[in-house]
């Protein structure tokens, strides 16, 4: 039996030459440990950019090209979106154009070790499972998982591998209502929605560059705490859960952060409008509300 | 990037753990790449140095060509790191474990405030986070099992280290040209501590400064993969003893806020000399028994949070089936 195809992409958003640089080093030689242990064969590269003018020039992507591909030889193309079409949406646009069994998405800001790739393909290669994401460095996600066979509730999109047809199966990501934050939440449900499972490779180690705060807990920008109450809403309507519609609403009005209260002036705008998630038909099989971390967690920071 | 890297990274190892594939990923992923690693194997195990080798080989070559395997055969805990130290090639040095792992802008930190404050310590702050060990084919990894926690004093402080380590050796980067002019080396005969007992000899020479940020994760096991699981109290105890004896031979630069930290002991000490014998013996068990508290204070904090996620895992499961019966009567009535 042959080995499955990869195609790797990221989508970058003004992000700074030299870390793509790492990311490029690093995900050539995750590349090549996978080909060398024959878990893998013919790789794809594809870099789309959401910034509004191109942020790599020629000779960056002659640089690039030289760390993604490395020794493999094989294709690498680089896209200037145009518009910033998030990354779901970015991530969407790239996985139109390949015909690889397997989707390898990484964040820019990340630097998978080498032997991530080849733990991840064997996370996805039992029957039924969609989608597998890495154990994130230096902070690792407290999301639980299942010991024996890694089945988690959902999987982050920092460091996916996803079964390119259950994927195209689902739509892909939403970037309607997702475009940046739970957009892999959200992908993951539908996915198990779908019949499909999604597995945590612990043994894949991927470090994600997140620093902490001054007290020590992961630090969080205001797009991300405006982005990520926004998107606790949408899936909250998706996935039947108007009570938590409600806790979330009465929660976020006594909230002393300006992010929260331009996202609930969002919120109410789109409700107006009817530009909210419709629920789907067996939801609450799959959907977890009932925590910040949208399933069982092993612990919380 | 001039010829002498900024950092040297000494990591000792002695190839069981599979966590250095970690270490080692978060090194090649900084934000500075002016840095060495000398990683010393100890053990004259050929198979230990073959999957070594292989680790390496594996990683992108710009990251490999800056580690330096080197060997010590004979099992010792401390030597590792004077081999390390007597190769390094960096203006400054640091010790990583094979389990720590690091921020992405650690080696930046230190060589920012290295190129201000030349010729101190310098000193960054530090996360513990308890790990869950996982057995696997190419040997043990680590699963995090506790959020991160903030034991560590922000600022160093003198008296709170000579009572216990209040720097992981991942937070401290120290001169080298310093230290060998002033030949300053670890202990060989120390058992355990080396770390603590040649930060102390250093920064009682050099001084120290602080960065403020958080730079990297100290990882406690909560199976027997560490030191501190095989040692006794009264080893740790022993060691502590020389640390002190080491320093009580040297002259100290204490940091600003000293003075009055000594002046409140000074004032114990008078206090402490008026009580009889016995009255001394209580006072010492006290002492000792108010840091047994406080290590476990510690501990019962980390089991008293783990239970509380595990009480609330289960009352979710049990409520949450009529909770969704009741927000499926009431989804459903919303939409009539």
């Amino acid at each position: 039996m042959r080995s499955p195809s990869v195609h790797v992409q990221v989508v970058v958003y003004d992000n700074d030459v030299a870390q793509l640089g790492r990311l490029a080093r690093g995900t050539a030689a995750a590349l090549r440990a996978a080909v060398a242990a024959d878990v893998i064969e013919r790789v794809t590269v594809a870099i789309g950019d959401c910034s509004a003018n191109p942020s790599l020039d020629a000779a960056d992507l002659m640089s690039l090209t030289d760390g993604f591909v490395g020794t493999l030889h094989d294709h690498f193309t680089y896209e200037h979106f145009g518009a910033n079409l998030g990354s779901g949406g970015g991530s969407n646009r790239l996985s139109a154009s390949t015909d690889a069994d397997l989707v390898w998405i990484l964040n820019p800001d990340t630097y998978p070790s080498p032997s991530a790739l080849t733990h991840l393909v064997a996370a996805v290669a039992p029957d039924g499972v969609a989608a597998a994401d890495a154990r994130q460095l230096p902070i690792e996600h407290p999301k639980g998982f299942d010991p024996a066979t890694g089945e988690a509730a959902w999987v982050s999109g920092a460091c996916m591998l996803v079964q390119r047809l259950a994927a195209l199966a689902v739509d892909g990501f939403d970037d309607h209502f997702f475009p940046m934050y739970c957009d892999d939440v959200d992908f993951s449900w539908r996915l198990r929605l779908d019949g499909w499972t999604v597995a945590h490779a612990p043994l894949a180690a991927v470090f994600h560059d997140k620093r902490l705060d001054t007290d020590g807990r992961p630090a969080a920008s205001d797009f991300e705490h405006g982005s990520g109450l926004l998107s606790r809403l949408f899936l909250a309507h998706r996935y039947g859960r108007p009570d938590v519609v409600d806790a979330t609403l009465a929660w976020a009005v006594n909230s002393d952060l300006e992010a929260h209260h331009t996202a609930l002036a969002e919120y109410r705008r789109r409700l107006a409008d009817g530009d909210v998630p419709i629920t789907l038909d067996g939801a609450e099989r799959v959907a977890d509300l009932d925590n910040a971390y949208y399933g069982p967690a092993r612990f919380s920071y | 990037m001039s010829l002498q890297p900024f950092l040297t990274v000494i990591t000792r190892t002695t190839g069981m753990r599979s966590t250095l594939v970690d270490t080692l990923t978060s090194l090649a992923a900084q934000d500075d790449d002016d840095f060495e690693v000398r990683l010393v194997l100890n053990t004259g195990d050929p198979e230990a140095r073959q999957r070594i080798e292989r680790l390496l080989a594996s990683f992108e070559a710009g990251f490999t060509n800056r580690v330096h395997l080197h060997v010590v055969a004979e099992r010792h805990r401390v030597r590792p790191l004077n081999v390390g130290l007597d190769a390094a090639a960096g203006r400054y040095v640091c010790v990583l474990d094979d389990d720590d792992i690091v921020f992405g802008d650690w080696v930046t930190q230190f060589h920012r405030h290295a190129d201000q404050h030349g010729g101190q310590v310098i000193r960054c702050r530090a996360v513990d986070q308890f790990v869950d060990a996982l057995a696997a084919d190419d040997g043990v990894h680590a699963v995090a099992s506790s959020g991160f926690h903030t034991p560590y004093k922000a600022s160093f402080d003198l008296a709170s280290h000579l009572v216990g380590g209040q720097s992981p050796q991942g937070s401290v980067a120290f001169p080298v040209d310093e230290l060998r002019r002033r030949g300053l080396r670890f202990d060989e005969s120390m058992v355990v501590c080396e770390d603590l007992d040649f930060l102390l000899r250093c920064v009682a020479e050099l001084g120290v400064v602080d960065t403020g940020t958080f730079g990297m994760v100290y990882r406690r096991w909560t199976t027997s993969y560490s030191s501190m699981h095989s040692v006794s109290p009264e080893v740790w105890e022993e060691s502590l003893q020389q640390i002190v004896a080491h320093l009580d031979k040297g002259t100290l630069v204490l940091p600003p806020g000293s003075a009055s930290r000594l002046y409140q002991a000074g004032v114990q000490e008078i206090e402490v000399n008026k009580l009889n014998e016995g009255e001394r013996g209580l006072l010492r068990r006290a002492e000792s028994a108010e840091r047994r508290s406080a290590s476990l204070a510690h501990q019962y904090a980390e089991l008293e949070r783990r239970y509380v996620e595990l009480a609330e895992h289960v009352a979710a499961a049990e409520t949450a089936q009529p909770r969704r019966s009741l927000r499926r009567r009431l989804s459903r009535s919303i939409r009539r």
